[in-house]
C-alpha cells in the first residue's frame, strides 16, 4: 500500500509540473501531427488499403514524439537535482519506477489521442464502429505501455550522462522495433488488413509490455544511481 | 565498546545511534577515468558537528555523495549507523542532504515541494507548514521554486533536508548563498540538529565557520584525507604557518601542530 502511494504521489507531482510547464506533451502532439501529416501526405498516394498504412503512420508520430516526452519528463527530475532527494527519501526504486513509468503513459496517450484521429482522418481510413475503435484504442494502449516502460528505463539510463536526447532516440527506436513492428500489425489487423498467419501480434505486444516492465522495474534504481 | 553497546539517546526525534553514525575505511570513488577519492578513512560521531575542509576539486562533494549512497564507491567500505552501508529504505530515510544544487522541482511551490517530501518521508502532517514558518519562507510558500532568490531557494532546501528530523545530516556547503542571518539562523540550527543526538557534517571553506560550528574537521586534498582533528587545531594549521595555500601545503609537506591531527604523513 506504501509503494502504491508513492507511486501516486509521484505520479501527481509529474503531472502537476507538466500542467505548469506543458514543454512535454505539447511539444510532443505538435510533433506528432507534423509527423503524421509529412507521412500521410507522402503515402497519400501509394497503393494499398490505408488502414494497412495508418498503424504504421501513427507509430512513427508516436515514437518521436513519445522520445521528446521522456526526456521533458526526466529533465524535470535532473533539473536542480531534485531526483537524488527522491532516491534519498525511503522510497521503494520500484515506486519511482513506476511513478515515472505511468506518467509517460499518460503523456503518450494524451499524444495519442490527438495523433491517432489525426492520422485515420488524413489517411481516409476508417473505423467500422463503436467496437472496432474499442478494439483500436486497446491496441494503442497495449502498444503504448511497452514504449513508455522501454522508454522511462533508457531516459533514466541516459539522464545522467551527456548523451542526453539524441542517444535516447538512438535507443527506444531500435529497442522498441520489435514492439513497435507487431503493434502496427495489430492495428492493421482491427482495420482489417492485417497478414494473414503469423503468431497473434496482440498477445506478442503482451509478451513485450512484460519484459520491458519487468526489466524497468529490476534496473531502474540502478541506473539513476548509477 | 560495541557500536550496539554504545548507543546514544537523542532528543525529540528520539534517535538510536551507535557512538560512530559514519565509518569509511579506504573509500575510493572513481568517476569515469578520473580517481576522485582515494583511500578515505573517517569516523563521525553521533551528537557532532564535523566540517569537512578543502579546495574547490578536493573531492568534498564527492565524499559527502557517496556518504548518502548517491555515488558508488569504487573501492573501501562504508558504514552507515553501525552497519554496512545498503541503499535500502529504512536507512536511506535516516540521511538528510543539502546539496550544492537545491534538490527540489523547480515548477512546484515552496510548500508543493515540502508536502510532497514530507509524505515521501512519512512525517507527520503539518510538518511541512511548521518549517516553511520556522525556516522564514511564509511569504514565498507559494511560489515556484525556480523563481525565488539564490538565499530563499537555499533555505527551501534546508527545510526539505530536515523534514524528517535525520539522524545524519549531510551539508554540502551549505551556507552558501545565504546573508548573514540566515547563516547565522543555520549554524544555530546545525547546533541544535547534533543536539539532539543527530551526526552533522558540512563542507565549505570558511575556517572561521568550521572553527566556531564543527568539534572535528576533515581536510581533503586531491581525493585524500591531508588532516584530520579537533576543529580548532586543524583550521589553525590550515591558516597558519604550513602556508596551506589553494589546497597546498607551500612546502608539499604539512606538519600537524596538534597531537589531535592525523595524515600529514599520507599528505606528504
Amino acid at each position: 500500500m506504501r509503494a502504491l502511494a508513492d507511486t501516486l504521489l509521484l505520479v501527481r507531482k509529474d503531472l502537476l509540473i507538466e500542467a505548469r510547464a506543458r514543454q512535454g506533451v505539447v511539444l510532443a502532439t505538435a510533433l506528432g501531427v507534423l509527423t503524421v501529416g509529412l507521412l500521410a501526405g507522402g503515402l497519400g498516394g501509394g497503393g494499398g488499403a490505408p488502414g494497412a498504412r495508418v498503424g504504421a503512420v501513427v507509430w512513427a508520430a508516436y515514437l518521436f514524439g513519445g522520445v521528446l516526452i521522456f526526456e521533458r519528463t526526466m529533465a524535470a527530475e535532473r533539473a536542480d537535482d531534485a531526483v537524488s532527494a527522491v532516491l534519498l527519501s525511503p522510497v521503494a526504486r520500484g515506486a519511482v519506477y513506476a511513478g515515472k513509468l505511468l506518467t509517460n503513459l499518460v503523456l503518450l496517450l494524451a499524444l495519442a489521442a490527438v495523433v491517432t484521429p489525426v492520422g485515420l482522418v488524413l489517411m481516409s481510413a476508417g473505423v467500422a464502429g463503436v467496437g472496432a475503435a474499442a478494439e483500436l484504442a486497446w491496441a494503442v494502449v497495449l502498444g503504448l505501455v511497452g514504449l513508455a516502460a522501454a522508454g522511462t528505463l533508457l531516459s533514466g539510463a541516459l539522464s545522467a550522462g551527456r548523451l542526453g536526447g539524441g542517444a535516447l532516440a538512438l535507443l527506444v527506436l531500435p529497442l522498441c522495433a520489435p514492439l513497435v513492428l507487431a503493434s502496427t500489425v495489430q492495428v492493421m489487423s482491427v482495420m482489417g488488413a492485417g497478414p494473414a498467419g503469423g503468431p497473434p501480434a496482440g498477445a506478442v505486444v503482451v509478451a513485450l509490455d512484460v519484459l520491458f516492465i519487468v526489466t524497468g522495474w529490476l534496473l531502474y534504481g540502478v541506473v539513476l544511481e548509477a | 565498546m560495541t557500536a550496539a553497546a554504545a548507543i546514544v539517546r537523542g532528543g525529540p526525534a528520539q534517535l538510536d545511534l551507535p557512538e560512530v553514525v559514519v565509518r569509511a575505511r579506504g573509500l575510493g570513488v572513481r568517476l569515469g577515468d578520473r580517481r576522485v577519492l582515494c583511500g578515505v578513512d573517517l569516523s563521525v560521531p553521533a551528537g557532532g558537528i564535523t566540517a569537512l575542509l578543502g579546495a574547490n576539486g578536493a573531492g568534498k562533494t564527492t565524499l559527502l555523495r557517496a556518504l548518502a549512497m548517491l555515488v558508488r564507491p569504487s573501492e573501501g567500505a562504508l558504514e552507515l549507523f553501525g552497519a554496512p552501508a545498503r541503499p535500502e529504505p529504512d536507512i536511506r530515510g535516516r540521511i538528510g542532504f543539502i546539496g550544492h544544487q537545491v534538490m527540489l522541482y523547480r515548477d512546484l511551490t515552496v510548500m508543493e515541494n515540502l508536502e510532497l517530501f514530507a509524505r515521501l518521508h512519512g512525517t507527520a502532517r503539518g510538518r511541512a507548514a511548521a518549517l516553511v514558518e520556522e525556516m522564514g519562507l511564509a511569504g514565498v510558500a507559494r511560489e515556484q521554486v525556480g523563481v525565488l532568490s539564490r538565499g530563499m531557494a537555499q533555505r527551501a532546501a534546508i527545510a526539505r533536508a530536515m523534514l524528517h528530523s535525520p539522524a545524519l545530516l549531510l551539508a554540502d556547503e551549505p551556507f552558501t548563498g545565504l546573508d548573514v542571518a540566515s547563516a547565522e539562523w543555520l549554524g544555530a540550527r546545525l547546533l541544535r540538529v547534533a543536539s539532539e543526538g543527530a551526526a552533522v557534517v558540512f563542507s565549505g571553506h570558511d575556517l572561521g565557520r568550521a572553527r566556531g560550528l564543527a568539534e572535528r574537521a576533515v581536510v581533503l586534498r586531491e581525493g585524500r584525507v591531508a588532516m584530520e582533528g579537533e576543529a580548532g587545531v586543524v583550521t589553525d594549521w590550515m591558516a597558519g604557518g604550513t602556508g596551506w595555500r589553494d589546497g597546498r601545503a607551500e612546502d608539499g609537506t604539512p606538519v600537524a601542530p596538534g597531537q589531535a591531527a592525523r595524515g600529514a604523513e599520507e599528505a606528504a
